[in-house]
Parts: C-alpha cells; structure tokens; sequence
C-alpha cells in the first residue's frame, strides 16, 4: 500500500534474502519483495498465492474463437459465392483462420493482462521497488513493527537496511 | 486533303445504299474519326445507330482465292470483326484464320493514308489525287502512244467488277489483253493444263468431297491452302460424319505430313515428286486386266500403255514399296466414288503436269468426274497467267520494253522466287504504279503510290464459279484518303486520249452495272427492277444459283498417251535433300503472312510463331549434328538461307520442309515452264554452329503413357473412362443454364481458325516473338498437338483444342484468396479481373494450363485498337484472364430471348471459336436440357473429358477421334 | 559469496551492456554491406513494380518461382526462434536461456522478410490489402478456402506474438540496462520496460503470463508452417498435392532454422564477446537438433519418392518425382540431398561437431540446401504438370536473383540494428541460473 510505513533491505544472495523472508513472516510482518529474476526460493518463502492471469487469457482465446467462427462463417454466408464446387461454409479450411484468430486474441490479452498487472503490482508495492532490484540486489520490504522488522533484516544478512519512505 | 468534296464521291455512293441495304445507314452518319473524336451528341441520331448495338453487313473475303461470304460486325461505325456468312454457298458461315485476319489489314499501322509519288530525293511525298490521276494519265498517254505494250499491269486474280475495268482500262490505254498480267503463284496450274489437254475443259474442276467415301490427296493441301479449304474442311467433316463403310477415308502422299496429311488415315510417304509415280502406280493397278477393276470405257484404251510400266520402276520413282500402292489402288476401285486431289504447292515440281493428268485419268477411270469431280463449274471472269506470262512481263520490264506498270495488289518482289529477279526488273521500269494498301517489298520500287481502299471499304464483286457470285461491300468509311482503285483506272481512263467507256467512275454504279449479268444468270431471267434485286443481294451477299448443268467432259485417251512415260528417277546428288517448301493455314501463299494475329498464333504442326523454321527429320537431324533451335544453312543453285532447325519426325529422311517466305523464295528457281514451281529442289543442307530460341509453344510433343487424346476405331468404339461416382460434397446446382462444349476432334482439322476468332473476339493481344520465345502467348485457345507416345515411338499425331473448361469442380476457383474467380450459376467459371491481385495460383492449380497472365501491358498500335470488342475488357498488367465462353455472346443471346419472352434456343448463343470452325466441331449449348445438341453429343459413345482422373468435372466434353489405319 | 552472486549479476549486465558499445569499422562495413544489398534488391523490384513481371523467368505452366521459394525460406528460418524459446521452455531445457533470445530477434526479423515475398510477387501489389479482411465498398470478403489466406493469417498471427514474446521477454532486462544507460537509450528502454520494478506482484503475473506465452506459440510454431505447406499440399499439382507435406515442412523449417540459429550464434559470440553466456555445450546442444530434424526431413524425402515409385508407368506423379532426380533440375535435387541428409548426419560424430568451422560449414550447407528444396518442391513441380504439352523450364532471371540475396541483405540489416538495441541474451534467466550455481557451490561449500 502506498505511503505505508516500513523497512527496506537489500541481499546479494537469494538464498539470504529467503532466509530473511522467513523470519520477517514467522513475525507476523507483512513482506513485500524486489528481485532481478524470480529467484524459485524466494517466491517460495514469500508464498504468495499464483497469479490469476488465466481468468482474463483464457475468456480472451474464447473470444478469439467466436471472432474467428463469425468472421469465416458469416461473410461466406453473407455473399454466396461457390468455389471449387465445395460448399458454402467448408469447416476444414474455416477451423485453420479460427485457430490462428483464437491464439491472435489470446495472446494479445495476455499482453494487456500481463502490462496492467504488471502496473497494478508495481503501484501496490511501490514501497520495495527499488532501483537496485532490477539489477544485481534484491529488496525486502517488511511493513509494521519497524524495529523488528530491522532487527530481522539485519539478522538475515541484509547489506543494507533503511526505512521507508 | 481536307476538303470534304475532295474526299467523298465514296460516301454518296453510302448514302446510296443506305437507301438501298437498309443495315448500311450506320456508315453515313459517323465515320469512325468522328465515332472518336466528337464530342457534341447528335442532334437527330442516326436511326440506324443504336449504340453498344452491333450491325452487320454481309460482304465478301479477298484474302485468297476461294472467296468465302463474310458477315462484318461493326460497332459505331467501325468492323470490329469478320465471320463467314452462313448464307453463303462457299463457307457456310465459317471464315478461316486468314479471312478472319483480313480485318488487321484494314487497320493496319503501315497503311499508306494518301497517293504518295516518289520525288526527286527518292522518298515518298504525298500529292492530290487529282495530281496523282493526271500524272498517271499523262503517263499512260505518252506511253500508250508508242504503241502496245509499253503500258503493262500485274495484278491479283480479280474474277469482278475490278477485273473488268483493268481490261477496259488496259484496252483504252491500247495494250494487249497478253499486257495484263495475272499473278497468283500458287494456282494449281498443272490441273488447268491437264482439264484442257485431256477433256478439253476449261478452268480448275470444283470438287464435291462430302460425296467421296475415299479421297487421295497428292500433296494438295486442301484443308489449308489448296482451293476453297474451308469449303475442303466442311465437305470431309461431312462424310466423315457418315458410319462404317461409307465413311470418308482419307490418303495423303507426300514426303513431308502436314496438316491435312494429320487429318488422313494414311500417309503414303513417298519421296518428294514421287507422287506422279503413286499416281500412275494407282492406274497401273486399276487398269490390270487380272485385276479386273471395273473402270469408265473410254479409259480402257490406256490399259496396254500402262501394263508397259514396271511396277518395281514405279515403286522406285514414288520411293514407297508397291504393296501400299496397290492396297490403295484395289481400296480406291473397291470405294468409289472417291477424289484425287492434286497437285499442290508441295507437290508442285516438274512432274507435276503429269501427276495432274493422271489425277485427272484416274477421276475419269473411277467415275468420279460428275460425282465428287466437276468440271467446267470454276469462274470464267479471270485466268491466272502462267509462270511464263510472268517471265515475260519481268523480262520485257529488264529488257526496258515497259514504260508504265501497274501493280494491282500482287508483290511480284516479295511472293515470287527471288530467282526472278523481280527487284531488277522493276527498277529498270521508269514508272511503277503500285495500288497497294500498305508497304510492301514492290511498293518500295514504286514511283507512284495510290492506295486502294481495303475490300472492306469497297465496293466489288467476286465470281466465284459457275453460279456463285459474291458480292463486296462497305462496312465503313475509308480510314484514311485512300481511294477505290477500280475508281482510280475509271477516272484516269476517261482521262486517256481513247477514252475507255465506262458507265460511272462510281465503283457502286461499277458494280450495279454489273449486277443484271448477275441476276440474269442467277434467275435465268432479267429482272424486274434490278435496284430490288441487287440490294437484296447486297443484304443475302450474293448472286447465288444452282450451277448451269454441263455435259461431261470425255477423256480424249490419244491426248493422255504422253502423261503414262515412266517419270525420270531422282537426280542430284545424294548427299543432298529435297526442298519440299509448302504453305501453311496461316502464311498462306505468302501474302498478309505480316498481320500481327497470323504470326502470333502458332504454327499446329511445329508451335512455332514469329519465325521460320526447317523440318528435320530426327534421323537427318542426327546426320547433320542439329538440334530444335540451331541455325543451319539451306542452300540450293538459286541461293542460300540460314533458318532455325526444327526436329520433326513427320519429314522423310531425305527431305527438309520450309514453309512459304522469304526463305523459301530466296532458294526456289525461276523455271521456264507454264507452271510455278514449287518443289523438286534438291538443296545441301549444313549446321551453322549458330543457334536461335525458336518461338515453340510446345514443351514436350509426347502423351508419355498418359491417355491424354484417346482415339477409338472398330475394335475399341469407346475411350475408358474413370470411375467418379463417389462425391465428397452436393454437386453445385444451375438454376437455368449449365453452358458446355463438345469438340469433335474427328472433325478438328487444327486450322487454327478458331484462334484467330479468339484474339478478334476477345481482344486477346498480340504479345510478339520476345514473349513467344519465352513462352508467354497469351492465346485463350490453343491446339495441342501430340506427335506419339514416346521419343521414337511410332508418329501418330493427335490433336486437343485446349481452352477453360469451365469446370464444375474448377481447382483455380478455391485457391484464389480474393474471390476473382469463382462458378457462376450459370457454371461459368468466371475470372473478375478488375477484384485479380495476380497471385497466380489459380493457373498453378489449373491441370490445363488454360490461364493466362499479363506479365506486361498489351499494346494496341493504333488503328488497330479501333477493331478492339467494346463488349470485352481490355486486360491490364498483373491479372489472370482465360476464356470465358464468349460471356458477352452469352449475355446479348440471353437478353435478346428475354426481350422477345421466350427461353433461349439451342444453338442461338455460339462462341467464336464454335462459330468459325470450318468443319463444325466445335459445338455450344445448355448442358441442362437433355435434348440440345451438346447434351446429346456428351452421351455420345466416343465422348470423353480431358484428364477426367483430377475430378475437375469439366463442361468440355471431346469426341475421340475415329482411327480406321490399317483397315482397308 | 554474497558478493559473488552480485558480482555475478553484475558481471553479466556488463557482458550485455558492452555488445552494446560504440560499434567499430568492422560493424559500419558490415551493416553498410548488408544495407547495400538490401537497396539492390529493392531497386530490381521497383523494376517489376515499373512495367510487369515479365522481368521475372516465370512463364506457363510455372507461375511460382524463386520468390515464393524465398518465402518459404524465411517462414522457416522463422521457426526456431519461438520452437527454442517456447517449445524448449515447456521442456524446461536449460540450455536454451543463453541462446534463445538470439533466436528470437531472429525469429521476428526473419518473418519480417518472409511476409514481404508475397506481395511482392504479386502482379498487382498495390492491392495486397485486399487479402485482408475488412468491411470495404465491394462488399467483398476474402476467400477463407484459399491456402492463400490461411497465410495471411498465420504469418501475421506468427509475427504478432512473436514480437510480443520477444518484448515481453526483453522488458526486464530493459528495465536492468535502463539503470545505467543515458540519452535516447535510457527513454528506449523506459518503454520497453512497461515500467517494470521486478516487484513479487510483477513477477508472479510475468512467469504466469509467461508460461501462456509459450503455450500458445508452441501449437502456433506448428500451425504456421503446415498453413505454408498447405500452400502446396491442397492443390492437385502432382508433386505438391501431398498428404505428408505438413509434417515434412515443419521439421524441414526447424532444420534450417536451427541451422542458421547455429550459423548466426558462431561469429556473434565472438565479435560480440559472448563467449562467457553462449557456451560450446549450448550450441552443441542445437546441433543435436540439427541431427534430429535432418534425419526427419530425410525420412520425408525418402517416403515421399518411394510411394510416388509405386505409382503406375504413366502416373504424372511418378513422372514427376523422376524427372527431378532426373530432368534439367537434378543437381537441385542432388545437392538438397547431399546438404540436408548428408550434412547433418556427419554431425552424428562428436568431432565433426565440436569443430566450430565444420559445424558452422555444415549449417550454411543445409541452408543452402533448405532454399534448394523449396527451389526444388515449387519449381520442378510446376515446369513438369499433367498436359506435357505444357511443360517448360524456368530459370531465374538477374532481377529474381538479386531479389533473393536482397532478402538476406534487409535480414541481416534488421539483425546487425538488433544486436545494438535488444540484449542478445535474457538477462534475468542468467542472473537466475547464477543464483542457482553459486547456490549449490555455497551447498558443496557449507
């Protein structure tokens, strides 16, 4: 949350950093993190539950699909006009244009979802983004009982501690 | 030039006959500059004139000298294109690729626009007509006052009105009737010389060969050049049509196979002026006592003369073994009647005389003289002169003897041999007076230019023989200042110090004057009113009658006596071959071979265009160490030429073929015989080591196993067939028409005719020899044509007209990705250029290759472009196009029945393809009524579809050819 | 060895930041070579564009020649870019991370060449966009039974998500260089960033995101090039009307894509000094796909000969496959085989393949050897189809030559510009798999 008071600290090490996760957790604080690559030990000891990406792609593809379906179907329907003897609305070939349509869309969704969520986490968490964390140090930013949280980094092997903001 | 008096005593005479053939008012109105160029609507219209309205004028063609009846479609005042007439004894509605091209001769870039007169510089400067007349009548005075033949004329065979005036003319400008040369090279003069020595009759027999059940062709061409090919074609398209044993059989002998020999069941391939050897081989047999041929009476006398012949010299002299020989002697006494035609152009040689009276003997021998024979039935207007007379004329002009000649649509310098020496001759005539349409090898010597109007914008008539009459008339306004030339030597006759009598200088007056002999013998009375009479005919095109009933001709066998020696044996050397030179359907003898359709469309036998080329036969070819393409030098004593080779198992061994043309000319001798001559020439042919891309449409001439044109004999009375009855989907459903073809190739003789009607048609246009070279014609149709299975299988040549097929499952349809060409519900297979982006698939996917693309625009030098079919596109650069079935015809044919409230007819629509074919194969209607004619000939047992395996389900449907070889 | 690993980071954002330093003479030459060739290419065009295709060697029967053999090409050069991306992803194979962004810049460069072939070769290409669909006057749509369509939607499809995949790929590792960079580089990568900060949040929606990616790339991959076969596979020409063309398309396309793949990856990472990130081992592993798919294609080859043998003597389809090993075109023929199933099969040693100058000699073979059977499949067909009559030889002209090098020319153009703007490696995949070695050497080490 924005404006939300708390400490920041930052490891080399993801290994560290998990560790401090964990600790900061066990204490009942509120851990937010920043990281180069989504290190898998990490993401673990934040155990935040899995993205719901899905719940806007998939609708997405779906839409894809019916796009493809009303664009091939309809505009034959719309002009009669016959070709090689074969009928009208002929599923083999329409099936090819409606699969390439439904991961078109899907995809493109996927991109929205991916950039406005991408966006939302970065204003959300706007406490623990810092600029070294897209570089080579990771950032653990722990809201609540400052001290503690402090104390906790410190433990944990963080180079460096400050409060934010 | 422009002053309106000046220029239209030819334009009264249309507001005449306007008057008179009511269809004539279009001409008054609008000639075609003004049908172009103004831009103020009229006032009054023309009642006459309904714009997009075609009007049709009958007339007569001039191309050569059959003289079919032609139907002339105009549009807004211009031709737009020339069909036979169907009411016309001659052609019966069809017109052959050179009579169809007759109307780019009309439009032709190079036509001379006014009298031009050769100045002081030596170029061409225009002058006045009335300058041009004086100067000639000058002229012809001062020349004719030194006495006879000082004043000659060389012209064309005009059996007409135009004719008439030359000889009044001549004789007002006191020359001999012997000062009027007639130069038509390619008269089969040897027949002329033979009818008269033997049955004393006059003029060139007229045959009648739907009625002969065998016909033996001795190098006579005629389903190509020889005579009345058209009439030729339908004639042997008529008895082929009867079944079994009265079925017309056809033998060509020759060395060399060509068109007509394609559409024989047998070639007798005897060496070249071995046919009078054949021939009198054929009497030897026939008049053997043990044979007991029955033969006419007054042929028997012969009988001991001719047992006196070997039959081992004969088979030697014909270089064929004696059992063909006699297997067709004992054929021809067993099938009678029957016809023997000869000789033509290739066979036309030193023994040529002979070959033409034992022709002659054996017609008589067999009883076809009053059958299929007629004699005394051809036109007795006008004579072609011999070689001789020619000789002469030539000879008098190098020798300074001749002041003025007249040179009346003949090219002596450019259709005679080279060895004539025709060039020399006319420079040493101080004025040459040339009435040529256009620029011409002779026109180049000319002094004096007065460009006549082309047969389309005048007014004549043709005798075509006894009881045919033909009449030209304007379909137009002259394009350019040019003036009738029958006119010309009226005017200037009058002019002379002995003026010729001439009732009008008006060629329409010309012509009426003319038309009571017509009538008279038409209806064997005079006439009431004769204007009726004659516009009626202007209408029909022509003064048509039975022939007048002439009593057979009887053999006079002491007269026959010298023909029966024993012909010499080949000389010359041999390391040499014999020049066999022949015309083509499209060359002609010759003249016009220039206009842009007849070099376009490609040669049926060999698919070359643009070019000349040599036949070769594969075993020569090997010889000499030459390959399709290579240049190899021909040369015989008269000269030298260098011409592409062209691989061609139809050629003997010993021979080499070179179609009419410069070429040709340049190596042929100047005989002093009474006939041209065109064969016998011994030649020593070599590789040049030089080499050409010969313009050949053909890829492989080979069926490679494939059955692609089956053909069916007795034994075999069906072509198999595929099994298609399983269907992946519903059959497309046709409302109202299904339009569909059937081509009969029995009748199919591949003389292109139907090309040509295509390019004018269609306004297909004419890409040139670069693009034939890289195979890029863009012709709708085309005749493919199969010389055998394999490499060195046996030759047996089939044709296969190729165009769309408008199939029901057409595979071009679905891979368009814009829809520019689908099936219609008429079951067209409709190609919409203007929605074309040229991905071109739709001819990848096409298994007849039918599809053609513009790989670049296409020009139409003006005039030409004024003969373009404003009903049809003119394509651009990057579509597809492909025959549509004349889509246009279809439209005008089913608005008409709509108009009138009634379905359309079978057989009222037709193609132009359909419509000018000779022989009838080709036949149009709707495949959804049971009983038209192209539903009945799709049930025909010998029907067929091309590559019927792919499913394409074509609307074209083929009837195989019938093949009776072997069969006696 | 807390430090290590940041030395590690660190380390690997300098390799990457220094490919993007200021380019020598070497690279000015290059880029002025392939640009000049590009222009070449153009101009001989604009020649068609002038006056008509009658500058091409095309003629009846054969309308397609080596333009729609260069489109060909390029579709399959194309294809290795998303199958080592995508594909390898969903297998987890960890070799891919250093080579896969390399691949797939020029996955997007390559389709970028291959769509512009089709029009192109049009008669009429200033109405390309007619085979689009859109609401127009003419109330006309295109033709969706046409293959023709089909790829217009493939390949647009393809170059859509592939971009997208590359960007959505580079935009951590822009918003890494961003840190450091100035002027319009650092605007550049602020875009390209979308704004990253690596939070959780982020990184939790990007893997997700990720991972769809790649699900829907990978059946694309296969869709794209079978749509591409079908251009062939659906007619009825003998020769093209073949049901094993899909299959045989798309492992002939990952041949020469991993090919060139390997033929790109050998002199960048040396003038790029990439040795560090793009091991032997890795491109060891790619040549181990270049054995495998070339022993696919030489399956296909031989299937496809031996049952159109079978056919009956005057079958137009065993026509045709004999006059190809036979005909005016056999040494297209032999010298496919020998580059696609002779050159990766010699791979099958380990010393053939660890010597860089063998491998990389091998793979220009089996491109040259792809653009041969495509030259092949297209060319040999048409010239050889049902009415013998017909049948002509094509030969490229001047103009459909310089066109066709021009190709590689605005590639390699496309590619060079790439390489100073996109980091040819994934940052954060390697930054990931340090972490993971210096985790388990601090293991062996505690």
């Amino acid at each position: 949350m924005p404006g939300e008071r708390g400490v920041l600290g930052t490891f080399g090490d993801p290994g560290a950093a998990a560790r401090a996760v964990r600790a900061l957790r066990a204490a009942g604080l509120r851990v937010d993190a920043a990281m180069p690559a989504p290190f898998p030990e990490l993401v673990e000891a934040l155990g935040k539950h899995r993205s719901r990406l899905g719940l806007v792609t998939f609708p997405g593809a779906v839409t894809g699909l019916c796009l493809g379906v009303l664009l091939t179907v309809g505009t034959s329907l719309a002009w009669r006009l016959v070709t090689g003897g074969k009928p009208i609305v002929s599923v083999p070939p329409f099936v090819i244009v409606i699969f390439e349509l439904t991961v078109l869309v899907g995809s493109l969704t996927n991109l929205v979802a991916v950039v406005v969520g991408g966006a939302r986490g970065a204003k959300r968490q706007a406490a623990v983004a810092a600029a070294e964390a897209v570089g080579d140090r990771i950032a653990v930013f722990a809201a609540g009982d400052p001290a503690a949280a402090a104390r906790l980094l410190r433990e944990g092997g963080a180079e460096e501690v400050r409060d934010v903001p | 030039m422009r002053d309106p008096s000046e220029r239209r005593v030819g334009r009264r005479t249309f507001f005449r006959i306007t008057g008179a053939a009511g269809a004539a008012g279009v001409a008054a109105g609008c000639s075609p500059q003004a049908a172009t160029e103004r831009l103020v609507p009229w006032i009054v219209p023309p009642e006459d004139v309904v714009p997009g309205q075609p009007l049709y004028y009958r007339t007569a063609c001039r191309e050569c000298s059959a003289g079919c009846g032609v139907t002339a479609r105009t549009r807004e005042g211009r031709a737009t294109k020339l069909e036979g007439n169907p009411e016309d004894p001659i052609g019966r509605g069809a017109l052959c690729a050179r009579g169809q091209a007759a109307i780019q001769g009309l439009y032709h870039p190079e036509r001379f626009r006014g009298p031009l007169r050769r100045g002081p510089g030596g170029a061409l400067a225009p002058l006045s007509w009335d300058e041009a007349e004086d100067a000639l009548a000058q002229s012809v005075a001062a020349a004719g006052a030194k006495g006879p033949g000082r004043v000659r004329l060389l012209t064309r065979l005009e059996p007409g009105a135009t004719g008439a005036v030359q000889r009044a003319f001549m004789k007002a400008a006191g020359a001999r009737p012997r000062d009027r040369v007639v130069l038509e090279p390619f008269d089969p003069a040897p027949l002329r010389i033979a009818a008269r020595a033997l049955l004393g009759a006059d003029g060139l027999p007229v045959f009648d060969l739907a009625e002969a059940r065998s016909i033996v062709a001795f190098g006579a061409d005629f389903l190509e050049t020889w005579r009345s090919p058209v009439e030729g074609a339908r004639q042997l398209a008529a008895g082929r049509g009867r079944l079994g044993e009265d079925r017309t059989r056809v033998t060509w002998v020759g060395p060399r196979l060509s068109l007509t020999g394609v559409s024989a069941d047998r070639w007798v391939r005897c060496r070249s002026g071995g046919e009078g050897a054949v021939a009198l081989g054929l009497l030897r047999v026939l008049l053997d006592p043990a044979r007991s041929v029955a033969v006419a009476a007054e042929v028997a006398p012969l009988s001991p003369r001719v047992a006196r012949l070997d039959p081992r010299d004969l088979a030697d002299r014909a270089g064929v073994p004696w059992e063909e020989i006699e297997r067709l002697a004992l054929e021809l006494g067993r099938r009678r009647p029957s016809a023997l035609l000869g000789p033509g152009a290739q066979s036309q040689g030193a023994g040529a005389v002979q070959l033409a009276a034992v022709a002659t003997i054996l017609d008589v021998a067999l009883g076809n003289v009053g059958r299929t024979v007629f004699h005394g039935r051809d036109q007795r207007e006008d004579v072609p002169s011999s070689a001789d007379e020619v000789g002469a004329l030539l000879a008098a002009a190098a020798a300074g003897e001749v002041d003025v000649l007249l040179v009346h649509h003949a090219d002596p310098v450019g259709t005679l041999p080279a060895s004539f020496h025709a060039r020399e001759a006319l420079a040493k005539v101080p004025l040459v007076v040339s009435f040529a349409l256009r620029p011409d090898p002779t026109t180049a010597l000319g002094h004096l230019v007065l460009p006549d109007n082309h047969a389309l914008e005048s007014f004549d008539d043709v005798a075509v023989r006894a009881g045919v009459v033909n009449l030209v008339q304007p379909v137009m306004t002259p394009l350019a200042d040019t003036r009738q030339a029958a006119q010309v030597l009226a005017e200037v006759g009058t002019r002379l110090p002995t003026p010729a009598a001439f009732p009008s200088t008006d060629p329409f007056d010309l012509l009426l004057a003319r038309a009571a002999d017509h009538a008279r013998a038409a209806l064997g009375t005079a006439p009431a009113d004769l204007a009726t009479v004659h516009r009626d005919a202007l209408q029909r095109g022509g003064h048509w009658s039975a022939p007048p009933p002439s009593r057979p001709p009887r053999l006079d066998a002491h007269a026959a006596e010298p023909f029966l020696a024993l012909p010499a044996p080949a000389g010359g050397m041999p390391s040499e071959l014999d020049l066999v030179v022949f015309p083509t359907a499209l060359r002609g003898d010759g003249r016009g071979a220039d206009l842009p359709w007849l070099r376009e469309v490609p040669d049926t036998l060999s698919s070359v265009s643009w070019s000349p080329w040599l036949e070769v036969s594969p075993a020569t070819a090997k010889r000499l160490g030459v390959a399709t393409g290579e240049l190899v030098a021909v040369s015989t004593p008269a000269g030298r030429a260098e011409v592409p080779a062209y691989v061609f198992p139809g050629i003997r061994d010993d021979a080499v073929g070179l179609p009419i043309g410069p070429e040709a000319l340049a190596l042929l001798p100047a005989e002093s015989a009474p006939t041209f001559r065109w064969s016998g020439v011994r030649a020593t042919v070599a590789r040049t080591g030089g080499r050409t891309r010969l313009p050949v449409l053909e890829g492989s001439p080979y069926q490679h196993g494939r059955e692609l044109v089956p053909v069916v004999s007795a034994a075999a009375p069906s072509p198999h067939r595929p099994d298609l009855s399983a269907k992946m989907y519903p059959e497309p459903t046709h409302p109202q028409h299904r339009w569909a073809m059937a081509i009969d190739l029995d009748r199919c003789t591949g003389c292109q005719a139907c090309m040509v009607a295509c390019h004018a048609e269609n306004n297909v246009p004419v890409m040139g020899a670069q693009a034939a070279t890289e195979g890029r014609y863009m012709g709708w149709i085309r005749v493919e044509r199969y010389l055998g299975e394999a490499p060195g299988a046996d030759l047996d040549v089939r044709l296969l007209p190729m165009l769309c097929q408008q199939c029901t499952n057409a595979p071009c349809e679905p891979v368009c990705p814009v829809y520019a060409t689908y099936h219609t519900p008429e079951g067209l297979n409709a190609q919409i250029y203007n929605r074309c982006v040229g991905t071109r698939y739709c001819s990848n996917n096409c298994p007849y290759k039918v599809r053609t693309f513009n790989w670049r625009d296409a020009q139409f030098e003006r005039p030409l472009d004024m003969q373009l079919n404003p009903d049809v596109t003119v394509r651009s650069r990057g579509v597809m196009e492909k025959c549509t079935f004349c889509i246009q015809r279809i439209r005008h044919g089913e608005n008409e029945a709509r108009d009138e409230g009634r379905p359309v007819r079978d057989g009222e629509i037709v193609p132009a393809c359909a419509q000018t074919c000779p022989a009838q194969a080709i036949v149009f209607g709707d495949a959804k009524d049971p009983d038209s004619r192209v539903s009945r000939l799709a049930r025909d047992g010998r029907a067929f579809r091309a590559l019927e395996e792919t499913n394409a389900q074509p609307a074209i449907t083929y009837l195989a050819g019938v093949r009776q070889r072997g069969e006696t | 060895m807390t430090t290590s690993t940041g030395e590690a980071f660190r380390s690997i954002e300098e390799t990457v930041r220094a490919t993007h330093g200021r380019p020598g003479p070497a690279y000015w030459i290059g880029l002025a070579i392939a640009g000049s060739v590009a222009a070449f290419g153009a101009w001989s065009y604009s020649l068609i564009v002038r006056t008509g295709l009658h500058w091409t060697g095309l003629e009846r029967p054969g309308m397609w020649g080596n333009l729609i053999t260069d489109f060909v090409f390029w579709v399959g050069i194309a294809h290795s870019g998303t199958l080592i991306s995508a594909i390898l992803f969903l297998f987890r194979a960890r070799f891919r991370t250093a080579v896969y962004r390399i691949a797939e810049m020029m996955t997007v460069f390559a389709v970028l060449t291959a769509g512009l072939y089709p029009i192109l070769h049009l008669g009429r290409p200033w109405f390309a966009h007619w085979l689009f669909p859109y609401p127009n006057q003419r109330g006309l749509w295109p033709n969706f039974r046409s293959p023709l369509i089909w790829d217009v939607f493939a390949v647009s499809t393809y170059l859509i998500v592939s971009t997208v995949f590359l960007l959505v790929g580079v935009a951590p590792d822009a918003a890494a260089l961003r840190a450091r960079a100035t002027g319009w580089r650092r605007r550049l990568y602020g875009v390209l960033a979308f704004g990253w900060k690596g939070t959780d949040e982020q990184w939790r929606h990007y893997t997700r995101a990720y991972l769809f990616f790649a699900a829907f790339a990978t059946p694309l991959v296969v869709s794209v090039h079978s749509v591409v076969s079908w251009d062939f596979a659906v007619s009825i020409l003998p020769g093209w009307h073949s049901t094993l063309f899909p299959p045989y398309f798309v492992a002939g396309a990952i041949l020469s894509g991993v090919a060139m793949v390997i033929t790109i990856l050998i002199p960048v990472r040396r003038a790029f000094r990439l040795e560090t990130l793009i091991e032997l081992r890795h491109i060891d592993m790619l040549a181990r796909l270049v054995i495998l798919t070339g022993l696919i294609v030489t399956y296909s080859y031989a299937t496809e000969i031996l049952l159109a043998l079978q056919g009956p003597a005057g079958d137009p389809e065993r026509s045709t496959f004999l006059y190809r090993m036979t005909g005016p075109y056999a040494f297209v023929f032999w010298t496919m085989v020998a580059c696609n199933c002779v050159g990766p099969a010699l791979l099958l040693w380990n010393r053939v393949r660890r010597s860089t100058p063998l491998l990389m000699g091998i793979c220009i073979a089996v491109n040259v050897g792809m653009w041969l059977e495509r030259f092949n499949i297209v060319v040999s067909s048409l010239s050889h189809d049902r009415l013998p009559f017909d049948w002509r030889i094509y030969v490229p002209t001047w103009v459909e030559w310089a066109m066709t090098v021009g190709a590689f020319g605005w590639f390699f153009t496309l590619f060079m510009i790439g390489m100073k703007i996109l980091p040819p490696v994934s940052i954060a995949e390697l930054k990931e798999e340090a972490a993971h070695a210096s985790h388990e050497g601090a293991a062996h080490a505690g």
